[in-house]
């Protein structure tokens, strides 16, 4: 008896023991690196298919993204949302800025898979080899530009150099933990990274960030960064390349819900037919018939059914109608081009570049010139341009052409931003919700701020 | 005999409870209990405010009476 109970004490430690035996074990890191560079396009096909799935929210955007960004903005009336169809729109950015560590997450994750392929890949000159490093340049590039817009302060090139910018990581390296550099060099670092895609100039289409994309992004970096002649002479590049439609062309391009048509380089839900990519652009064209298009953007299509957005834009209810869908496309570019040529004080180019585009929306427009552009709205909340300069009539015209030109496209809340960030409000319940200066940068997350040694937070969060 | 089981036991329970010592094997985790930021609470609104959500919401309805009840027709594709 003595012996059994013996031998059971001994196979009972022994089991014990046994079983804890590396279980709890971290995986050794640097041994999970793919060799080949097939192996390595996994890595940027799972970013490139919730883009064509449409379930990607931050690195491009998607459907349900577009809406939001259009509802923290003044495009739409929150103060006039039906409920309950509205209840899952947010009522103004601070109903997001909790949840923007979800961006700040999913965009880092993103480039962490960039870092990887632009540092660990070995077979860089094949074919492709050089489509991938492309399109990990382009996707990182990209990728920050989106976080610089929702994390940093605007731009501002006086004094760019203190300005906070991002953390910038550029290989994959577990125990790095840089805190944030100057807003000057978090941009010549998207430069840097787009340039080098443009350089390697691929062109494969199922890659999504060809070299025309890279130089999309480009120029809404040197927009968004004042550099108003490289902005306009690379977004000429792409206009001539992608000329405007008009018409029916115009329509069809703007109503497809799955497809790139017309001028568009790049798109969300291209496999709209999908369960998910359906779901989100289906449901959105639902959700943003809650909330009315407010009466100050209704009312900057002075030229009413001649302008061909007014019935693409809205109903007589006042509903948006516009499918939503974030693409890049070249009126983006176009007006960019004029807005740049203001800056640059070429008023002659401007106008030609803001009437190019009127006369493909606008059936029998009158060509603006510097005689006859309206009035800056002295009652508007925005009454300075993006140098902090009060509105000429010029800018203000061009302002007003890109608030209709790209509504529900997620531009409005960067126009706000990139203006003055002006403060305003809605109501709900019997409160009043004000959407303040400091919001329009999102916090960095709590996380980071208590990993990171020196990390800094952004003006307004504690 | 009755004493081997006792230590048995008791030494089986030592080792058993001993092996929950090294929790802190893994790296912490660094969630706070609140990841959120404090923003500013909304305001109740005053009579100056409900006027004017009173005007926008009398200015809506009397812009859109006259839209049709119907819903629009349609204009996406699904090319």
């Amino acid at each position: 008896m003595k012996k059994l109970i013996h031998i059971g004490f001994v196979a009972i430690i022994a089991l014990l023991a046994s079983s804890c035996k590396e279980y709890l074990d971290v995986k050794p890191q640097g041994e999970v690196i793919p060799k080949t560079a097939e192996e390595f396009s996994a890595l940027l096909h799972t970013h490139l298919d919730a883009i064509d799935q449409g379930t990607d929210s931050y690195i491009f955007g998607n459907s349900i993204w577009m809406l939001e960004l259009e509802c923290f903005s003044d495009n739409l009336e929150a103060s006039l949302t039906k409920y309950p169809d509205g209840n899952t729109l947010p009522l103004y950015v601070g109903s997001w800025l909790n949840n923007s560590r979800n961006a700040y997450r999913g965009i880092y994750s993103t480039i962490r898979d960039c870092n990887i392929v632009i540092h660990e890949l070995e077979e860089r000159d094949s074919e492709l080899g050089k489509t991938i490093l492309a399109t990990a340049h382009a996707m990182r590039g990209a990728c920050y530009f989106n976080l610089m817009r929702l994390f940093c302060d605007p731009y501002d090139p006086a004094t760019a150099e203190r300005q906070l910018g991002l953390s910038l990581t550029e290989e994959f390296d577990m125990e790095n933990r840089p805190a944030r550099s100057s807003l000057y060099q978090t941009a010549t670092f998207i430069e840097n990274d787009l340039l080098e895609a443009i350089r390697l100039n691929r062109q494969e289409a199922i890659y999504r960030y060809t070299a025309d994309v890279a130089k999309f992004y480009l120029a809404r970096v040197y927009f968004w960064t004042r550099q108003w002649d490289k902005a306009a002479a690379i977004a000429g590049e792409i206009l001539e390349a992608h000329p405007l439609v008009e018409g029916e062309e115009y329509l069809n391009m703007m109503n497809s819900k799955s497809s790139a048509l017309g001028n568009v380089l790049m798109r969300s839900s291209v496999y709209a037919t999908g369960q998910s990519s359906s779901s989100d652009y289906d449901n959105t064209r639902t959700l943003q018939k809650a909330r009315p298009v407010s009466k100050e953007f209704a009312d900057l299509f002075a030229e009413k059914e001649n302008d061909i957005r007014y019935a693409l834009s809205f109903n007589a209810k006042r509903e948006a109608t516009k499918g939503v869908f974030a693409n890049l496309r070249s009126a983006e570019m176009c007006l960019v081009m004029a807005e740049s040529y203001a800056h640059l004080g070429d008023n002659t180019n401007a106008l030609k570049y803001l009437n190019l585009l009127r006369s493909k929306r606008v059936t029998g427009h009158t060509p603006y010139t510097m005689g006859n552009l309206p009035d800056v709205d002295t009652d508007n909340k925005l009454q300075q341009d993006a140098t902090g300069q009060p509105f000429s009539k010029l800018t203000w015209a061009i302002h007003c052409e890109r608030r209709k030109e790209l509504f529900l496209e997620g531009d409005r809340w960067f126009e706000l931003k990139r203006h003055g960030r002006p403060e305003f409000w809605a109501a709900k319940d019997g409160q009043k919700y004000t959407t303040m200066q400091f919001m329009y940068t999102a916090p960095i997350p709590r996380n980071d701020m208590l990993l990171i040694p020196g990390m800094q937070q952004n003006n307004g969060y504690e | 005999m009755k004493k081997f089981i006792s230590i048995y036991f008791i030494a089986i329970m030592t080792i058993l409870c001993a092996g929950c010592g090294s929790e802190d094997e893994v790296p912490p985790r660094m969630d706070p209990i609140d990841n959120d930021y404090q923003l500013p609470l909304p305001t109740t609104l005053t009579a100056e405010d409900r006027e004017a959500i009173r005007q926008l919401q009398l200015e809506y309805e009397e812009a859109t009476a006259d839209a049709a009840s119907e819903e629009a027709p349609s204009t996406e594709n699904d090319v």
